[in-house]
């Protein structure tokens, strides 16, 4: 296991893209629901002013 | 199919619950080719004689850099769309592929500079490859800063469509930037006229892990445009129906 995760020996530049796709797709995921929570509450906010 | 009225999803009220539907089945399959594709590319795919395992790096930079192009390609098809005809749906699919495909450039970028460090001896050069590919990077980030820039939508429609349109030009540019002009960086790793110049289990895992990356595109590409349809619709009555609904 360790000599697969050393990667012959290129392990950190392996496991850097590989870390470094895993928290681009990580991060894109947690700005989605952002903004998705975000979209809400602006369409929440819309039914406030309507029934104002 | 004969009697869908396929021009009645340019409405978004109609185009939200279909991109609802369809978006966990894109995510699925992303994510189960994404498992293929790795276990291929780490255990069943040899070692490459001349880079060693360094050269596995190739299974998200090659789906990264061709994603990051592709989206483009796409956020421009849809400003044009938006130009000509002036639909509020192109906009917002132009509007939700950006940030994505922004991803895959920063990516193809990073991974690119991790592989070019063992092979080339350098994280960076200022080749034809690597200096357009950032420019695209670039793009994208000005195509998303200029929308935010402006606040009336239809204005920032308008403005960020002639953006991504004039910035098209980038793309052949990084495609054929290493035939055009003598770059550290390889050639094309897959070509339609010539036979693959990498083992055939190689090219699997690659092609199934672009695969996985247009799979993730198109679901996030889904789920961030029902958020932004929420956004510019959230006076209209259909949408506080929605979301009334979900509360």
């Amino acid at each position: 296991m360790i000599e697969w995760l050393r990667m012959g020996g290129y392990g950190y530049f392996v496991w850097s893209s590989y870390g470094m796709l895993a928290a681009a797709v990580l991060i894109e995921i947690a700005l989605l629901r952002r903004h998705r929570a975000r979209a809400r509450t602006r369409v929440l906010e819309a039914i406030e002013e309507k029934t104002q | 199919m004969p009697g869908t009225h396929w021009f009645k999803y340019s409405s978004p009220a109609s185009f939200y619950p279909l991109a609802g539907l369809m978006a966990p089945w894109f995510g699925i399959a992303s994510a189960i080719l994404t498992v293929i594709g790795l276990y291929i590319g780490f255990f069943v795919a040899p070692t490459d004689y001349q880079q060693g395992e360094a050269y596995r790096i190739i299974f998200i930079h090659v789906p990264a850099a061709w994603m990051a192009m592709f989206a483009y390609l796409v956020m421009a098809g849809w400003c044009a769309v938006s130009l000509i005809w002036n639909t509020r749906l192109s906009s917002m699919m132009a509007q939700a592929i950006a940030p994505t495909g922004a991803m895959f450039a920063f990516v193809s970028l990073w991974t690119g500079a991790f592989w070019g460090r063992p092979t080339w001896g350098t994280y960076w050069v200022w080749d034809a490859r690597l200096t357009s590919t950032l420019i695209l990077l670039f793009l994208y980030l000005g195509y998303m800063a200029l929308r935010a820039a402006i606040d009336d939508p239809r204005r920032a429609d308008r403005a960020s469509a002639l953006l991504a349109l004039v910035g098209a030009v980038n793309v052949p540019i990084i495609y054929f930037s290493v035939k055009w002009w003598n770059t550290l960086h390889q050639g094309a790793s897959v070509s339609l006229t010539s036979s693959p110049k990498m083992a055939q289990t190689m090219l699997t895992a690659m092609l199934i892990m672009a695969f996985a990356a247009w799979f993730y595109t198109i679901a996030v590409a889904l789920v961030r445009v029902r958020s932004i349809i929420l956004e510019r619709e959230a006076h209209a009555e259909w949408a506080q129906r929605i979301v009334e609904g979900t509360r």
